[in-house]
């Protein structure tokens, strides 16, 4: 890992909304060319780590770099170089995709022959070439996904951040999908995952990276978390970790006593 | 309201249960879909609301206000000679059209609403319980309305002309609304017959439009009709009185008061009785079915089939594009605010009615000879304030959380994108706005309007360009509309624009008088106006809200 150049650098990252601390002192580089699974419990830090590493937030303690640009004071060019798909986004509906994608283009200053060929290619590839000129307010969560991936990868980024990108997706789209960013790293792009599949987690991604209340409770691959944490699945180390394990057990008991009780 | 309606239904299960319906289930149905729409905000509130989510009544509140109304309606009554007819033509005519354009602007959604069926269509609740809930649901409130558009003209027939009259004119309020929503029951129907959903939902969109601007201008136009209405003594009965119902019901008073029994008014009294109840018993045995099939057909995919757009980039959108916009990211939202403004029914019908009024001023300068100036500068500058009001529309959507597309791409320059903006909805609104209203003033007042248009044109660009001072921004299509609402520096700022337009007016009036000063003044301030819009250029990120 040490030969490894890191694209991004969190030091010492602090952030709190008013009085609430929800990072804290997170220490993070991220490097070229891998996967990393960046997971944890609702409310644990990552909707916020993930924004404030695209330039979305600024007022948090700490030095952050993207691609050697400070995300104070450099946001623009950081979001030049990056591709977002966040969680449950929306679109405006009463466009088709292919207009969604070249008003997408055109804001990161694209020639419009090129978003219209990469748009068109990448929905086909997609299954969306049938819809390319219908307004997406007739489409289901699935399709719309797959217009919110291709809208986060039209500018050919070098980092790409992925939150839940397979949401909604059917399951020949998701394997579709997971080959794709397989290919992205072989590329060469560096790709943050956040996911609460923990099954497409550990599959998919070279480092895997937990945070619970702010805090990062670990980080290493897949292999070195078994060997530190517990020798399960994903889904075991995330629940030791986060203490779902235990609680879930006892929830899940009460659970039954009270729906079988009269 | 929601226990008054339980109660009724209470004492009518005897009814339900002849009809096979499982009453239990029915009552708890109607109850939810009643309190639910306690919490709805309704289309004549629409431009009034302070706040969308209050634990209150707004129906409630809108009932209050239309009831107050209808006392001015009712007033006319008192002023009945022999024209009970034509008096009670127009009143059945207004108080249908209310329940009209209720039904179109807040009723049309329950028929569409098809969430209650993905939640109770998996469990164990029968077709005939749903339809009947929906029927109640629509027919309730009609009737909630109905009275509320009535009561004054109720209270002063009784008054005015004995209380068999009052009587009759109760029950014909009652039959009137079964009749509406019969009628724009069908008229829904044979559309969904031959158009698509989202076609479908176009149409009722430029109907909710048409219904707006109707009542915008028929507010303006109503204390003329009522002035003409009784200089007109004489009772004529047309051919045409036959197929419209309002006509039947004015004849049914007509009869009673007057005691009229020539044939005419048989066919009226008979028309009253038949059609009514013949509705009702089609709407069970034919309409129902063909509801619920049309309902559960909706939004699958053989019906969005044929929504396919012209998403090519030859359009009218990147011809203007290309000659109006000057860099990448100005085009990009060009093309953006066009293509959504062609297409956001939601934003049509917030905007175009704004245009309704305008149609009187215009009417104006045609029908009264004395004070056209006033009329004359009315329909030119309230084309400005026109323009200015549907120009604010682009910042709202329903659409609003799709804006987060703006923070994350990498925009240096916003105000390009607000320039991009700005510039659909003077070319493809003010522009042909003021085209239309222009001609109408050089055909009627002849070419020395001519650089009275273009000047006024040049001030609605300076009025346009000027708020470029305003302290806050908003991207395009990027916030609520319940927000939008409810901003008050907003709504500052607005009120000080308006400020402008009658100063712009008034500059125009004064110069129009000197006979150089309009073509002086047309290129100076054309100037001032194109180095304001370069300013929009310059706003940055601190000056647009997140």
């Amino acid at each position: 890992m040490e030969a490894l150049t890191p694209v991004i650098s969190i030091k010492n990252l602090h952030k709190a909304y008013d009085s609430v601390m929800v990072l804290k002192d997170i220490n993070l580089d991220f490097y070229a060319g891998q996967i990393t699974g960046y997971i944890g419990p609702n409310g644990a830090g990552k909707s916020t780590t993930l924004k404030i590493l695209i330039g979305l937030l600024d007022n948090f303690e700490g030095e952050v770099s993207v691609l050697g640009f400070n995300v104070k004071t450099d946001a623009m060019e950081i979001k030049k170089r990056i591709g977002y798909v966040p969680e449950n986004a929306m679109l405006y509906e009463v466009l088709t995709p292919l207009e969604y994608l070249l008003f997408i283009g055109r804001l990161y200053q694209m020639e419009d022959v090129l978003i219209q060929k990469r748009a068109t290619e990448l929905l086909s590839i997609l299954g969306l070439k049938e819809v390319i000129n219908k307004r997406m307010n007739t489409f289901s969560k699935g399709m719309k996904q797959k217009v919110l991936l291709v809208s986060g990868l039209i500018h050919n980024p070098e980092i790409i951040f992925l939150d839940e990108p397979l949401s909604g997706l059917d399951a020949n789209a998701v394997i579709l999908v997971k080959d794709i960013l397989a290919r992205l790293k072989e590329a060469g792009k560096t790709i943050i995952y956040s996911s609460h599949i923990m099954d497409v987690v550990e599959k998919l991604s070279d480092r895997i990276i937990i945070i619970n209340k702010g805090e990062v409770v670990a980080d290493g691959t897949f292999t070195e978390l078994k060997e530190n944490v517990s020798s399960g699945s994903l889904e075991d180390i995330f629940g030791d970790l986060t203490g779902g394990n235990h609680e879930g057990q006892t929830l899940s008991n009460e659970f039954i006593t009270a729906l079988s009780s009269n | 309201m929601t226990k008054f309606v339980l109660f009724i239904l209470d004492k009518l299960q005897w009814l339900f249960k002849i009809l096979g319906v499982d009453y239990a289930l029915l009552r708890c149905i109607v109850e939810v879909k009643m309190i639910m729409e306690n919490r709805r905000v309704h289309g004549i509130q629409h431009n009034n609301r302070q706040q969308k989510d209050n634990e209150d009544n707004t129906f409630v509140k809108s009932l209050g206000v239309q009831t107050l109304l209808s006392f001015f309606i009712g007033g006319m009554v008192f002023f009945i000679d022999k024209t009970v007819f034509n008096v009670y033509l127009w009143n059945f005519t207004f108080i249908m059209f209310m329940i009209a354009f209720s039904m179109i602007s807040d009723f049309i959604e329950v028929l569409f609403d098809t969430t209650d069926n993905a939640i109770l269509i998996p469990r164990p609740v029968d077709g005939k319980v749903i339809w009947m809930a929906r029927l109640i649901h629509i027919t309730t409130f009609l009737l909630a309305l109905t009275f509320a558009n009535s009561l004054g003209s109720i209270v002063f027939t009784f008054i005015k002309l004995g209380l068999l009259a009052g009587f009759v004119y109760f029950v014909s309020v009652v039959l009137l609304c079964l009749i509406t929503v019969l009628f724009t029951g069908i008229l829904y129907l044979l559309l969904t017959k031959f158009v698509s959903g989202e076609r479908l939902k176009d149409i009722i969109g430029y109907a909710q439009i048409f219904f707006s601007v109707a009542l915008t201008v028929g507010y303006q136009l109503g204390s003329n009709l009522v002035g003409q209405l009784f200089l007109v003594q004489t009772l004529t009965i047309k051919w045409w009185h036959f197929i419209i119902p309002p006509a039947w019901f004015a004849g049914v008073m007509e009869a009673f008061v007057n005691r009229h029994l020539e044939p005419t008014f048989i066919i009226f009294l008979g028309l009253v009785l038949v059609v009514p109840f013949l509705s009702i018993y089609l709407m069970n045995r034919y309409l129902s079915p063909l509801f619920a099939k049309s309902l559960s057909e909706y939004g699958t995919p053989d019906n969005v089939e044929k929504d396919l757009v012209n998403s090519s980039e030859n359009g009218f959108a990147s011809f203007f594009a290309r000659i109006f916009t000057k860099n990448t990211l100005e085009k990009a939202a060009f093309i953006f605010v066009w293509k959504i403004t062609n297409r956001d029914r939601k934003f049509k019908i917030r905007a175009y009615p704004i245009f309704g009024i305008q149609i009187y001023f215009v009417a104006k300068l045609f029908w009264v000879e004395n004070s056209v100036e006033f009329y004359k500068w009315m329909a030119l500058y309230y084309t400005v304030f026109c323009v200015y009001a549907v120009g604010q529309q682009i910042f709202v959507s329903d659409d609003w959380k799709a804006a987060w597309i703006f923070s994350n791409t990498p925009i240096d320059k916003p105000g390009n994108i607000l320039l991009g903006g700005i510039k659909v909805i003077l070319i493809k609104l003010g522009l042909p706005v003021f085209m239309v209203v222009g001609g109408i003033l050089i055909y009627r007042y002849g070419w020395g309007m001519f650089d009275d248009v273009v000047f006024a044109f040049v001030n609605m660009l300076l009025f346009v360009g000027g708020g470029v001072f305003t302290k806050r921004f908003s991207m395009p299509f990027s916030r609520s509309v319940s927000e939008n609402n409810l901003n008050g520096t907003r709504g500052a700022n607005f009120i000080l624009l308006l400020f402008v337009v009658p100063i712009l007016g008034g500059i125009h009036y004064f110069i129009s008088k000197t006979t150089y000063g309009v073509i002086i003044l047309t290129p100076i301030f054309l100037g001032i106006a194109i180095i304001l819009f370069s300013e929009y250029r310059k706003i940055s990120w601190d000056k647009i809200r997140e």
